[in-house]
C-alpha cells in the first residue's frame, strides 16, 4: 500500500529532522522544508501538511492561506494541521484556516498518535461518504 | 393475595422448593368467607437460578482476573454496569458505570485524538453492522493515559460489537496495559533515536567544520541579546514586539531541545508562558506595560544565558581538544593559497607540508550530495540514495575545490539519466531505490574518485542520435560522446537534466589538475565515471 505523504513546515531544521525521524519510523513518507512559502511543488502529492504556528516573520495562518491558494484546482485532498505547544492556538485552529491541530510540540512521541488520528478522521469521512451512496 | 416461599420435604424425603399463593374471600357482610391457596413446586426453577448465579459468579471472577480491563457501552457512550475490576484499575476510576468512554480515554477534549474517537463512536453505532470490519480499521488501537505522580499508562485497545438486528447495539472494549512493554520499546527506540541523532549531529558537525554547536550557542546569544534589546527599549510592548519575542524564544526552545539542553529549553518554555500572558493582554490594547514584569522577563533571559553557558562548558568538557573547539574556525582558502604561494620558493618539504595542511577530507566534497541525491530523485519521481566511501581520504585542496562541483554534476547526471523510475526498476527485478555510489581511494600518490550508479547505463542509441543532430558524424563511442558540448538526451531541459553543458567543462577543469575523466557503462550494472590522475607527474601532492 502506498504510504501517506506528509509535508512538515518549520523554521528549524533540527526540529524538522526529529519530526521526520519519528514519522519515518511509522512508515509515513515525510517531506520537510524550512521555507514557509513557495511549496506548491511539494503539495502536489501530499495528504497532510503540518505547519509550525510560530515562525519568524510569518505566522502559520498566512502560510496555510497561501498553500490553500496554491492548491486551488488540485485533485488531491490535502489537510492542513497546525503544530503548536500553545493550547490556546491549538483550540483556535479553525479561525486560522486549519483543518485541525496537533499539540505538545517538541514531543515527537506524542505527535505520532495525533497524526494517526488525523488520518483516521480522513478515512472516516471517506467511509461516511461511501455509506451514503446506495448499495447496489 | 400473599405469596410465601418455603421448602418442604415429601414422603420420600426429597426436598422441594415451593411458592405458596394465598388469598381470602369475603362474605356479603364482610366477614371472612374462606381461604384459597395454591402451591407451586419451583424446585427446578430454583436449581436453575442457583446454577445461573454460580455461573455468573464464576464468570465475574474470570472477568475480574483478566489482564484486560473490560467495559461495555451503548450508543449513549456511557459505560454500563458490567465493567471489570481491572478496567477500574486501568482507568483509575472507582465508579466506571455512567462515565463517558470518550472522556475516560481522552480527558483532553480539544484534541484531534478525542475528535477522531468521538467521530468513530458516532459511526460505529450509526452504520450497518456489516461494515464493522471497515470501522474497526478506523478505531484507535492504543491510548496513553497521563497520570498524576505516576508514569503514563499505555493501553492497547480492542473493540468488539454486540449486534442486535443489523445494528451495533453495544460495544465491548478491552484495554490491555502495555506500559512495561511500551516502556521497553520506547527505551530501545529512544536509544536508536539518540544514536541517529548523534550521527546526524556528527554529520552536521562535519558539514559545519565542527562549528554547528558553537554556531548554535552564538545564535542563542544573539537571540537573547535581541530580546533584551526589545524589552529594555521601552516600558510598553506592542503586540508585534511580544510576537517577535515569542518567536525568538520559541526558536531557542526548539533548538535547545534538539541539542538536549533541557535546562535552556525549560527556561525558554517558562519565558514563553510569561510572554503568552503578555500577548493576551496586548491583543486587547495598542501596547502593554512591562513595568511590573520587566524584572521577571530579564531574569528569565539571564537564566537562559546561564543555561547556554553551562551547555557550552559541557561541550568544552566533552571535546577532545577542549576549549580550542570553541575557537576552531574554518581556514579561508584564500589565506591558504597565499601561504602556499609564499612558501613555494622556500623548498619542497615546506611546500608539501602546506599542501597537506590545505588538504581536505573527501567527505567534505560530498556534503552537498547527502540530502540532494534523494531530493533530486524525488523531483524526478524516482528514488535514490547516496553511498559514500573513503570519506577520510585526504584530497589536495585544488582537487577538493574542483570535486565539489564535479561530484554534484556527476551525481545529478546519475539521478537524471541513470537511475530508473521505481516501477521500471521493479520490473527489472531491482530494488525500487537506486544507488549512487561516490568513492575515493588513495593510491599513494593521488586519490582516485568514482561516481557510479546502478541504473540502466548509457542510452547509446539516444546519445548517438543526438550527437548526429549536433553534426558529429564520426564513429565515436557513447562513453566519449557524453563529453560533447551541448549533448543532452533529455527531451526538455529541466531542473536536473540540463542542456548538455557541464560534463565537458568538468573534464576540462579536472584535466587542468592532471586528472582524466573516464566513463564506463553497461545496461546490466549501470554507469561509472572515474576521475584518476593522468600520470604521477601530472598530479600534485
Amino acid at each position: 500500500m502506498k504510504s501517506q505523504r506528509i509535508l512538515v513546515i518549520d523554521d528549524s531544521e533540527i526540529v524538522l529532522e526529529r519530526i521526520k525521524m519519528a514519522l519515518d519510523s511509522e512508515g509515513y513518507d515525510v517531506v520537510t522544508t524550512t521555507q514557509p512559502v513557495g511549496n506548491a511543488r511539494h503539495l502536489r502529492s501530499c495528504d497532510l501538511v503540518i505547519i509550525d504556528f510560530h515562525m519568524p516573520g510569518i505566522d502559520g495562518a498566512t502560510v496555510v492561506a497561501s498553500l490553500r491558494e496554491a492548491l486551488v484546482g488540485g485533485t488531491r485532498a490535502c489537510h492542513f494541521y497546525l503544530y503548536t505547544s500553545d493550547p490556546n492556538a491549538a483550540r483556535a485552529y479553525a479561525l486560522h484556516g486549519f483543518d485541525g491541530s496537533f499539540t505538545f510540540k517538541g514531543d515527537e512521541a506524542a505527535l505520532v498518535p495525533q497524526v494517526k488520528a488525523a488520518f483516521r478522521r480522513v478515512a472516516m469521512q471517506h467511509l461516511a461518504q461511501k455509506l451514503k451512496t446506495p448499495r447496489g | 393475595m400473599q405469596v410465601y416461599e418455603a421448602s418442604s420435604v415429601d414422603a420420600s424425603g426429597a426436598r422441594h422448593d415451593v411458592v405458596f399463593h394465598k388469598a381470602t374471600f369475603e362474605n356479603v357482610d364482610g366477614s371472612c368467607g374462606g381461604l384459597v391457596g395454591a402451591i407451586l413446586d419451583v424446585t427446578e426453577r430454583k436449581a436453575a437460578e442457583d446454577a445461573l448465579r454460580r455461573s455468573e459468579g464464576r464468570l465475574r471472577e474470570v472477568f475480574d482476573h483478566m489482564r484486560q480491563g473490560i467495559l461495555v457501552f451503548g450508543p449513549d457512550t456511557l459505560v454500563e454496569g458490567s465493567s471489570s475490576r481491572q478496567a477500574e484499575v486501568l482507568f483509575g476510576v472507582a465508579d466506571l458505570p455512567g462515565r463517558r468512554v470518550g472522556e475516560l480515554l481522552y480527558p483532553e477534549r480539544d484534541s484531534v485524538l478525542a475528535s477522531a474517537f468521538d467521530e468513530w463512536l458516532a459511526m460505529a453505532f450509526g452504520a450497518p453492522a456489516d461494515t464493522w470490519s471497515e470501522l474497526l480499521q478506523l478505531a484507535p488501537d492504543e491510548v496513553v493515559l497521563e497520570r498524576e505522580s505516576a508514569p503514563p499508562r499505555h493501553l492497547t485497545l480492542e473493540f468488539c460489537p454486540i449486534v442486535q438486528g443489523d445494528r451495533v447495539a453495544r460495544v465491548m472494549m478491552l484495554a490491555t496495559d502495555e506500559s512495561e512493554a511500551q516502556r521497553l520499546r520506547r527505551a530501545v527506540q529512544e536509544k536508536e533515536l539518540r544514536h541517529a541523532r548523534q550521527m546526524a549531529a556528527m554529520r552536521r558537525l562535519v558539514v559545519g567544520g565542527g562549528q554547528v554547536f558553537v554556531g548554535f550557542l552564538a545564535n542563542v546569544g544573539r537571540l537573547i541579546a535581541r530580546c533584551e534589546e526589545v524589552i529594555g527599549a521601552t516600558d510598553a510592548l506592542t503586540l508585534a514586539d511580544v510576537n517577535e519575542l515569542f518567536q525568538r524564544v520559541h526558536t531557542i526552545k526548539s533548538e535547545a531541545r534538539a541539542f538536549d539542553l533541557s535546562s535552556l529549553a525549560e527556561e525558554a518554555s517558562a519565558l514563553e508562558e510569561s510572554l503568552a500572558v503578555l500577548r493576551t493582554e496586548a491583543r486587547g490594547a495598542s501596547a502593554v506595560s512591562t513595568v511590573n514584569v520587566r524584572h521577571v522577563l530579564t531574569a528569565r533571559l539571564a537564566a537562559m544565558r546561564r543555561a547556554a553557558a553551562a551547555g557550552q562548558e559541557t561541550f568544552v568538557e566533552s571535546s577532545p581538544i577542549g576549549r580550542a573547539a570553541l575557537e576552531q574556525v574554518t581556514v579561508l582558502r584564500a589565506d591558504l593559497e597565499a601561504l602556499r604561494a609564499a612558501v613555494g620558493e622556500c623548498g619542497d618539504t615546506l611546500e608539501r607540508a602546506v599542501e597537506r595542511l590545505a588538504a581536505r577530507p573527501f567527505g567534505e566534497c560530498t556534503v552537498g550530495l547527502l540530502h540532494s541525491v534523494p531530493a533530486w530523485a524525488e523531483r524526478e519521481g524516482k528514488r535514490a540514495q547516496l553511498e559514500v566511501s573513503g570519506r577520510d581520504v585526504q584530497v589536495p585542496a585544488g582537487l577538493a575545490a574542483a570535486l565539489c562541483g564535479a561530484l554534484v554534476h556527476l551525481a545529478r547526471n546519475a539521478v537524471a539519466h541513470g537511475i530508473e523510475s521505481p516501477w521500471e526498476r521493479e520490473a527489472l527485478g531491482k530494488p525500487p531505490t537506486g544507488i549512487v555510489r561516490v568513492s575515493c581511494t588513495s593510491t599513494g600518490s593521488a586519490p582516485v574518485v568514482s561516481v557510479e550508479d546502478d541504473g540502466g547505463g548509457l542510452d547509446r542509441e539516444a546519445i548517438g542520435a543526438r550527437a548526429r543532430e549536433l553534426g558529429c558524424t564520426d564513429e565515436v563511442a557513447a562513453e566519449e560522446l557524453v563529453f560533447l558540448p551541448g549533448l543532452s538526451t533529455a527531451r526538455e531541459p529541466g531542473e536536473l537534466a540540463g542542456r548538455g553543458t557541464g560534463l565537458d567543462a568538468v573534464r576540462a577543469e579536472l584535466e587542468a589538475l592532471g586528472y582524466g575523466v573516464h566513463v564506463e557503462s553497461d545496461r546490466a550494472w549501470g554507469t561509472r565515471v572515474s576521475l584518476a590522475p593522468v600520470s604521477r607527474e601530472g598530479s600534485r601532492w
